[in-house]
């Protein structure tokens, strides 16, 4: 180990609870930065790892995932005041996903929040948050702690996701509702489970004390073999979110607290997040008014559709046209292995957001070394692509 | 709520606060045709300006004297659209001497009514800072000149929406424009500049640059060599009283006959005037005033309100941070405000000998801030929670010019203003500051005018500290909020808050906290009315 200054005295990179076992596993050593952590891109073959989730199972890290405990008498009517859905409905032992905004209205990330017991919550971010949380605590009586490190994260996803829990002593946790969150024994301590996932998929995410991380993923992947459950990186995690129709930050939108430019902001109608803003809810939430106004103005000025495209190419950051005009870009791309289609996620001016609307988009590929160009025609659709029945069954 | 819970009546406005801002807007909504009640807290009208020494235990007689001894930025339209005249208005003293007093008995004069005293007088430091004296006031004025066309008005949005926002700032545009292309390359200069580094550019005369470096300083916790003191300099002088742009004047009676012309003028129009009535809530309704409802548990039944609180009380007490985003919040928090202006009242047994007749006494506004050195350290002290050894201050004996103003015992009460006061004095609490506030003003007349420690008869003072507590204004800040360059016009009293218009429809901001800022001006006041009655109009 260096003691040079520069390259510091130690590892730049955290590893994850579950470093050493998925190390063991990572064939082609193929790692990249999360938050601070190092996490695996594939373990081998990133289709495997695709049709392991669609159609078995598989096991993701998401240690990395910015965790803040948000407790106290207040702590539901400051997260109320946080987030653009009622929050005052979520019952304890559940958990929603919702998008949480400026004054302004724009988006600042959009998480997952589980409700532990009455007073106590979890918030999910992939960004830090800390900063604006404490923001919003003022003037309630909450406590703000971030718990990233104190929690282990491991997502279970696939159609035979509750047989894997079954087979590990867990049945109780794979019977629970979607969107539904749990304590459980296990291994003579606890485990936390929720019914939540970014695949689109049946699926569970697991919550562990770090120094039983490890634990826990020996007893998974003792019965790996019986049900194909998978190790899975970030590269196939990305086609799955994709046909789930799953925004990512940085990708999709910019954060409103870390976007440079206003135009790079958007409002949760922008991205199709008008569905988790509850206009009925009795609480005042943070950018309110000014959502409320940008729909009595007649609504935002583009939104992010799905795009069905003709051909195979994906069609990576492909500027759309409606006619000559410039009508926006591709955010996402892929081909969906199980749809069998060409798919990406788009932001498009507001007139030409319709579904069946049709456009052109300017796909470049690699030919080689070469760029290869086409017009593909593009059709605008609802961005939830796979949406299988299993997934809430 | 129904008709019977709301015992506190029925109003088309209610005004929040009875300092001379609330009166002044209270007084318009009502003359524009409105039923306008006006509550005040406290027992006694006139906030921060009438603060006076009357704390349990004072022996009284100091009745007339308030915090704010001296009246420079009071718009004149206000005084003719209100008839402050007619209703009772009236200038002892309408230009006062600015006099600089230094150790040993020097004074240098800079007279407001002659230059010619005032060119003998610096020419006794510096002929040539005597010569170039009128140079600089006139540049300074032009400057100031440039700036007041926009003190009167509400600050435009940055969004250029609609016409009269183009308007405006065509209009403003104009404003500047006339400056010429001299001038206004020299206020894009100086304009964020330091006063020390200003004055030190022109003069060498070590008495006059502390007199303008304290001016530049008085209110704000700044000292003359801190950031844009050249912008709060210009903002002092560009007032005019009494015809005059950036002179001070002392009004007959004091500040609460000026009070009393403000409460006349709005009773005159109608206003219902409730003192002993604390606001306790705002009551929202979908985003809108539904109401007020006051500490007594009564509840006022309005759908307008104009409050002159402290815009961190209006919003963050009176509405409650549950009705505001939290990035607002944030900005309300952390917008600077905490005051560094202290009081000493002496009442004296005799007029003092600071080397003035009686009679010049009573026309001139001491400053003793011998150099700028003098009130930089003492900001150095109070920047650091420290109570300087020695205060700069401003003096008046309001009493030699105007006898309603003596007192008890027809005796002459000398009012100190002193700046670089700490809000917050390290490891000591109020009450120790109050005496040392007393021993170090006195001991420092003691030197400038012998003989005068020995003819105290009594002594009052006022803290930061006491100001908060009496009017609600969190720090006790002069202007309730800094006014510096960014806390100023578009960003005052924080940004998306400069309209005088708040989140809270119907509810607007009426006070110091607002554009553009503290002093008995009545402009934030009058600005919040105009602005408030143009929105309920549009309504109609
Ligand atoms: C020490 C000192 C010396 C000064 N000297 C001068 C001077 O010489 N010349 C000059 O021009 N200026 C001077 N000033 C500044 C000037 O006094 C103030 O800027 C001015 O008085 C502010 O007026 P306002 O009406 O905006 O607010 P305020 O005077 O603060 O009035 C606000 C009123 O609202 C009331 N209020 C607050 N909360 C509630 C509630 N919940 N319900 C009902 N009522 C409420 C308060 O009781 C108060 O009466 C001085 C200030 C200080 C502190």
């Amino acid at each position: 180990m260096s003691d040079s200054p520069i390259i510091g005295g130690g590892a730049m990179l955290q590893p994850t609870p579950f470093h050493r076992r998925t190390a063991a596993l990572n064939l082609v050593n193929a790692w990249e930065r999360w938050q601070g952590h190092t996490t695996v891109t594939t373990f081998l073959s990133p289709e495997d790892e695709y049709f392991a989730t669609r159609t078995a199972a598989s096991l993701y890290d998401v240690s990395p995932m910015l965790k803040y405990r948000i407790a106290g008498p207040d702590a539901e009517a400051m997260l109320d005041r946080l987030m653009t859905r009622d929050v005052t409905k979520l019952k304890p032992g559940r958990a929603l996903y919702g998008p949480w905004c400026d004054g302004r209205g724009r988006v600042i990330e959009e998480g997952t929040l589980f409700r532990e017991s009455a007073a106590s919550f979890r918030l999910n971010a992939a960004e830090p948050q800390l900063f604006w949380l404490e923001d919003c605590a003022y003037g309630f009586d909450v406590t703000v702690e971030e718990v990233t490190d104190a929690i282990a994260g491991l997502a279970l996803q696939g159609p035979l996701a509750k047989r894997v829990l079954e087979d590990i002593g867990l049945g109780e946790a794979a019977r629970l509702p979607f969107f539904g969150l749990g304590r459980f024994g296990f291994e003579g301590g606890e485990i936390e489970i929720s019914r939540t996932g970014f695949t689109g998929d049946l699926g569970f995410e697991l919550w562990i004390a770090p120094e039983r991380a490890e634990t826990l993923w020996d007893r998974l992947m003792a019965v790996a073999d019986r049900h194909y459950l998978r190790p899975m990186g970030s590269q196939a995690l990305n086609t799955l979110r994709i046909e789930a129709g799953h925004i990512l930050i940085n990708v999709e939108y910019v954060g409103a607290n870390h976007a440079l430019r206003e135009s790079q902001m958007r409002t949760p109608d922008d991205l199709g997040l008008g569905w988790a803003v509850d206009p009925k809810k009795p609480g005042y939430f943070n950018g309110r008014r000014a959502i409320e106004a940008e729909r009595a103005a007649g609504g935002p000025r583009r939104r992010l559709v799905g795009l069905d495209i003709e051909g195979r190419k994906p069609a990576h950051a492909a500027y759309l046209y409606a006619g000559r005009r410039e009508v926006g870009q591709v955010t996402s791309a892929c081909w969906s292995p199980v749809l069998k289609r060409n798919i990406a996620l788009a932001t498009v001016e507001a007139g030409y957001a319709e579904p069946g609307r049709k456009l052109k988009a300017d796909v470049y590929y690699v030919k080689e070394v070469t760029q290869g160009r086409v017009e593909a025609a593009a059709t605008v659709v609802e961005p939830r692509f796979y949406q299988p029945a299993h997934r809430r069954g | 709520m129904t008709g019977a819970a709301r015992q506190g009546g029925r109003y088309d406005v209610a005004v929040v606060g009875g300092g001379h801002n609330g009166l002044v807007a209270a007084a318009l909504a009502a003359r524009a045709g409105r039923s306008v009640v006006l509550l005040e807290a406290g027992e006694r009208l006139g906030g921060m300006a009438t603060l006076g020494p009357r704390s349990p235990g004072s022996d009284g007689g100091f009745d007339s004297a308030g915090a704010a001894h001296l009246v420079d930025g009071l718009s004149p339209a206000l005084v003719q659209g209100l008839e402050l005249h007619r209703h009772g208005l009236e200038f002892a003293v309408a230009t006062m001497d600015d006099v600089a007093l230094l150790p040993g008995g020097e004074l240098l004069v800079v007279s407001g009514r002659d230059a010619e005293t005032t060119r003998r007088s610096i020419g006794r430091f510096s002929p040539r800072d005597a010569e170039r004296f009128p140079a600089f006031e006139a540049r300074l004025a032009r400057l100031a000149d440039a700036l007041a066309p926009f003190l009167d008005r509400v600050p435009p949005t940055l969004k250029f929406q609609d016409w009269a926002e183009r308007l405006e700032y065509l209009r403003l545009g104009w404003a500047m424009r006339r400056l010429g292309r001299k001038d206004m390359r020299d206020l894009l200069r100086i304009i964020g500049m330091n006063a020390a580094d200003l004055t030190e550019e022109v003069f060498e005369t070590d008495a006059l640059k502390g007199l303008i470096g304290f001016d530049a300083v008085l209110g704000n916790r700044f000292g003359p060599r801190s950031p844009n003191t050249v912008y709060t300099l210009l903002q002092r002088k560009s007032g005019t009283i009494a015809g005059r742009r950036g002179a001070a004047a002392l009004p007959k009676g004091g500040p609460a006959a000026l009070i009393a012309a403000l409460e006349r003028a709005a009773r005159a129009a109608g206003v219902e005037i409730r003192t002993g009535a604390r606001v306790a809530q705002v009551l929202v309704d979908n985003g809108r005033v539904n109401g007020l409802a006051l500490a007594d548990g009564s509840e006022i039944d309005c759908r307008t309100v104009l409050s002159s609180a402290h815009p961190r009380t209006t919003l963050l007490d009176l509405v409650g941070v549950r009705q505001l985003d939290a990035d607002l919040v944030r900005s309300l928090r952390h917008a600077r405000g905490e005051g560094g202006t202290a009081k000493v009242w002496l009442r004296l047994g005799a007029v003092p000998d600071f080397g003035l007749s009686a009679g010049d006494l009573g026309r001139s506004r001491l400053v003793f801030a011998p150099d700028l050195g003098f009130v930089e350290r003492g900001h150095d002290a109070a920047k650091y929670g420290e109570l300087p050894d020695r205060l700069a201050m401003e003096i008046t004996l309001p009493g030699l010019a105007d006898a309603h103003q003596l007192g008890s015992g027809q005796k002459p009460i000398l009012s100190a203003t002193l700046a670089n006061v700490p809000y917050r004095l390290r490891n000591r609490d109020d009450g120790a500051l109050k005496q040392a506030l007393i021993q170090r003003t006195t001991a420092a007349l003691a030197d400038l005018a012998p003989g005068l420690a020995e003819t105290i008869e009594a002594v009052e003072a006022l803290t930061p500290k006491q100001v908060e507590a009496a009017t609600g204004a969190p720090g006790g800040h002069w202007h309730h909020l800094e006014t510096g360059l960014d806390q100023t016009y578009l960003l005052r009293p924080a940004p998306g808050l400069a309209q005088y218009a708040t989140p809270i429809q119907g509810l607007w901001l009426c006070g110091a906290g607002s554009h553009p800022g503290g002093g008995l001006t009545g402009r934030p006041g009058a600005n919040a009315a105009r602005a408030a009655l143009a929105a309920t109009r549009a309504r109609r």
